[in-house]
């Protein structure tokens, strides 16, 4: 199956996608990100990355809403679909089958 | 005025212009809400460079416009062609501003183009030879008694055959010798005048690149008694008949066999030659010319040239040669030293090294003075376009308000406003080039040079012409454009009543800069023009203005005596002189010292003269007395200068001997005053003159100047009654040394030909701003004439500012200008002063050139009819 491997950046987007729930675009992730990740990010990344999940059929877009502070132009929001719900909990569930494998460290 | 900030607008142009439409929306708002939120955190400063990172990292390709729409963005700035469109017409419509830019800018282009051919193909000298690389000139560096030092070209001419087999790492060595006078070559009864004959080594053709015709190169000139011709003297003298084995009679009234035909040398070669002459005809015991001083260590009078091994350096060799002189000219290391000079550069670097014979020198500081000047031109066509725009900018302010509501961004207009820099230093690309090709002939009589045009049509040179075009274009539009582009819209849509022209330091600065060039300039014209008169016009201590010099040949000399007796008849001809040399000659030098163990030698130049030299001459004596005929042992005496008195520490008394060598020893009749016998480029050196022998080689005649017609005609019978070969040829000697300065001539004549353009320049800048001036304040002007004011109150308006300018450029320049007036000087030994006069001259020359171009715009203005004017609101 093509790409179902999600790359680093592209679970937390989607994540990010998934937890703001319909209210997902470019802005709000890269704000979302940086704020709980505490690192900075370009936005542009952003897109690339929600593009690519668009293509590989995780999420689905439509537009939305204008603003003032964008100029006047259209939002595109993101929903994430069953496929890209899917492949988070599969991820979820290869982490959890290695940490369950995991000795105990003293650390 | 919107206080939310904004992210760079051209930025957004940008992305505008490359982003597809599908993303277009969503990634420009998200930008510009991302740049929002980053003006919070970090400030506007880091945002804005954030958003241009932002947009430049968005280009990605899926995202970038297809084909068809970038080609269909490009159509729809149906702007594109209607900017082409308005670009032409505005330049037509503006004829006369047109023009003026074209025709600094072409001219300056044209002048820059000129220099770089002159300048390649001045650096090109020599360099066409194989392996220039490492051919090397021997010179030598002469140690003089009083610590200074002189170069000469001139060496021994043993020397080239015993560099040769002295060391392996000198491949080749050759000598030759440029014959001191013109030499008639005769075919029986044909007599042709060679005027450079020389006379070369056996291996001449083998080590440098010269285009032999017939003959082979290895054996052509190794047997004595052969000569080489030119095809133009081999045609002159058999013409059509094939030369080879033929006779011709040359030096010394001797026979020669034609061994050979060559082209003459390249134009780009320091030396040239009509004829060579075997050097192993002079070697006594093998030729019959017999000319010991050419064949020994003593004397210093041939060119010797090495080709050193491509592996050796010039500093190996020349660190070989003190014990090389330590062998073989043990009696020379107290007087000179020798060293290398690479072939390629002894065309420019010789100007300090003496006797140079019949080789062409150049002048670096020409190079240096033509290309500023080029530049200079260049400059002040920029600054024209500049200042010319930036004013018109107000003009056009309509416009760009209009194109700015159209949603023309800045970025567009620049390109706009650069679009019509470009169009028009195109054009003046062009128009240069064909200036180029009209007014070569005339560059190449006042540089004394035949260039040519080929080097342009290069296609590298193509491409480098571009180039420079674009640099201009972008010299001359990058701020015109900035500033156009930049004008607010308000302020132009509404009715400007007295629209400020903007850039207007600049403009002042720029101004400034036209008028401080123009007065530098004039005011070097001047000093060249004093200096060169003066040179030919300074006293030398003799009298060069009656006398008429004639160079006795072989058949003459033997009966001088006779010719000058049957001479002396003329009631015109007032003192007749025989010598061996005289004023304007060069010299023959020897070394002689005050003491018998020739310590502390002196080199002084000797004249044999006769008991009439300084009567013919006029040669004033400072103490004891000159040759004369009623003592009897005069013959064995000498008469000094005062240079050699000095250098040798004599006294008034003369009681002391000159020794020649350790025994030949003569006493000081008597000490002349200094007179310059060399171009006033060189110092007055130690020289003596001695009676006697060998006084043959020329005749000096006094005359006096009435009916010099028929004077000349009488020498030119009384010639041909003794001398039936040469004909007859004579030099008026104050021609002779005005002909030393022709460098300065020409430089005076290049320097006010390009002062004249470069005013020519400033002026038409200066008539393009006064047009627009007087049109902008037009309806000023208009109201306050209404009002009463004067018409000379009106021009004090528009004069004012130009005469404050041109007084900043004024005191600005002359500073700078005397310093360089200085460096020029130095070379001189003889020299004007510099004159404050000379400043006041160009000053007030600029002032008048430039207050004639603004009144007449002026005058114009103020007695205009107001009413017209105003009617027109």
């Amino acid at each position: 199956m093509k790409g179902t491997h999600l790359g680093e950046f592209e679970e937390l987007v989607l994540l990010t996608v998934g937890v703001l729930q319909g209210n997902a675009y470019g802005v709000s992730i890269g704000k979302a990100i940086e704020e709980k990740m505490k690192r900075s990010i370009t936005i542009s990344t952003v897109h690339t990355v929600l593009y690519r999940l668009e293509e590989k059929g995780f999420v689905k877009s439509e537009f939305g809403g204008s603003t003032s502070a964008r100029g006047g132009r259209k939002k595109r929001l993101y929903h994430i679909t069953g496929a890209g719900y899917q492949a988070l909990k599969e991820v979820r569930a290869l982490r959890d089958q290695m940490w369950a494998l995991m000795p105990k460290y003293g650390f | 005025m919107d206080s939310t900030p904004k992210p760079p607008d051209w930025a957004d142009q940008i992305l505008e212009f490359f982003c597809g439409e599908r993303h277009l929306d969503e990634i420009q708002g998200d930008l510009h809400e991302w740049f929002q939120y980053h003006v919070q955190k970090e400030g506007l400063q880091k945002a804005r460079r954030g958003y241009i990172f932002d947009v430049l990292r968005s280009l990605r390709f899926h995202r970038l416009k297809s084909r068809q729409e970038l080609q269909s963005s490009l159509n729809h700035s149906i702007m594109f062609s209607n900017y082409l469109k308005t670009t032409w017409r505005l330049l037509y419509r503006n004829k006369v501003f047109t023009l003026i830019n074209i025709l600094g800018l072409s001219l300056g282009i044209a002048a820059c183009l000129l220099c770089y051919i002159y300048i390649q193909e001045e650096r090109s000298f020599d360099k066409f030879h194989a392996h220039f690389e490492d051919i090397y000139r021997v010179n030598r560096l002469e140690k003089a008694a009083d610590g200074t030092r002189e170069k000469s070209s001139v060496t021994a001419g043993l020397l080239a055959p015993t560099l040769k087999s002295e060391y392996a790492e000198i491949e080749d060595a050759v000598r030759f010798l440029p014959w001191f006078d013109d030499m008639v070559l005769s075919n029986q009864d044909l007599h042709i005048l060679a005027e450079e004959v020389m006379i070369a080594d056996s291996n001449f053709f083998q080590f440098f690149d010269f285009e032999l015709v017939q003959g082979n190169p290895a054996t052509v000139l190794s047997r004595p008694s052969s000569v080489i011709l030119s095809e133009e003297l081999a045609a002159k003298l058999f013409g059509r008949s094939n030369p080879i084995g033929q006779t011709v009679k040359g030096l010394a009234g001797l026979d020669f066999e034609v061994t050979g035909i060559t082209k003459k040398a390249p134009k780009n070669s320091h030396f040239n030659y009509d004829a060579l002459i075997s050097y192993s005809s002079t070697i006594p015991g093998q030729g019959p010319l017999n000319f010991s001083w050419m064949n020994r260590w003593f004397t210093q009078v041939a060119y010797t040239y090495v080709r050193l091994n491509p592996n050796t350096s010039q500093e190996q060799i020349e660190g070989k040669l003190t014990a090389f002189m330590e062998k073989y000219q043990p009696d020379e290391i107290a007087k000179f030293d020798m060293y290398l000079q690479p072939l390629a550069e002894v065309y420019m670097g010789s100007n300090d090294i003496n006797h140079i014979r019949k080789a062409a020198v150049g002048n670096p500081k020409y190079i240096f003075i033509l290309t500023a000047v080029a530049l200079f031109l260049l400059l002040i066509g920029c600054f024209n376009y500049i200042n010319i725009s930036t004013a018109k900018a107000t003009q056009r302010g309509k416009e760009i308000g209009i194109r700015k509501v159209f949603g023309a961004h800045k970025f567009h207009l620049m390109q706009q406003f650069f679009g019509e820099a470009l169009l028009l230093t195109f054009l003046s690309t062009i128009i240069a080039i064909l200036v180029l090709f009209l007014f070569l002939p005339i560059a190449n009589q006042i540089l004394q040079k035949e260039l040519n045009l080929h080097l342009l049509l290069h296609p590298l040179m193509l491409g480098g012409i571009l180039g420079l075009s674009l640099l201009v274009a972008l010299l001359s539009g990058t701020y015109p454009a900035i500033a156009m582009a930049s004008l607010k819209i308000k302020a132009q849509l509404g009715s400007g009543f007295r629209s400020r022209a903007s850039g207007g330091n600049l403009r002042r600065f720029l101004s400034v800069v036209q008028f401080g060039i123009a007065i530098s300039l004039i005011a070097f014209t001047i000093l060249v023009f004093q200096q060169t008169k003066y040179l030919q016009n300074r006293s030398l201590g003799f009298n060069k203005d009656q006398v008429i010099v004639l160079d006795l040949p072989n058949e003459l000399r033997a009966n001088y005596l006779p010719f000058k007796n049957k001479l002396a008849e003329n009631p015109n001809i007032l003192t007749i002189s025989n010598s061996q040399t005289v004023p304007g000659s060069p010299p023959i030098t020897t070394y002689i010292s005050d003491n018998s163990q020739m310590q502390n030698q002196v080199e002084a130049s000797f004249w044999r003269i006769d008991f009439n030299f300084l009567e013919t001459y006029g040669i004033e004596l400072e103490n004891g007395r000159f040759f004369d005929t009623t003592y009897g042992t005069d013959s064995n005496a000498i008469v000094i200068n005062e240079a050699l008195a000095k250098s040798l520490g004599f006294d008034e008394k003369l009681d002391k001997q000159i020794y020649f060598d350790e025994t030949t020893a003569v006493p000081v009749l008597g000490v002349v005053k200094d007179f310059n016998y060399e171009s006033l480029y060189s110092k007055i050196s130690p020289m003596f003159f001695s009676i006697g022998r060998r006084t043959d080689d020329k005749l000096s005649l006094k005359i006096n100047h009435n009916d010099l017609a028929s004077t000349l005609a009488d020498i030119k019978v009384t010639w041909e009654q003794f001398e039936t070969r040469y004909p007859f040829s004579y030099q008026f000697l104050d021609e002779e040394f005005a002909s030393f300065y022709k460098a300065e001539q020409r430089l005076l004549k290049a320097i006010s030909f390009f002062a004249f353009l470069c005013i020519i320049i400033a002026c038409l800048g200066l008539y393009g701003l006064t047009l627009f001036n007087v049109n902008r304040l037009k309806r000023e002007i208009g109201i306050r004439k209404v009002l009463g004011a004067e018409i000379a109150h009106v021009l004090q308006l528009i004069s004012k500012e130009n005469l404050l300018l041109f007084g900043i450029a004024f005191v600005a320049a002359t500073p700078v200008t005397w310093l360089l007036m200085n460096r020029w000087l130095n070379d001189f030994p003889y020299r004007v002063d510099i004159a404050w006069w000379m400043f006041a001259l160009a000053g007030l020359l600029v002032l008048a050139i430039a207050i004639l171009t603004v009144s007449y715009q002026s005058i114009k203005a103020a007695v205009a009819n107001p009413i017209k004017i105003l009617r027109h609101e």
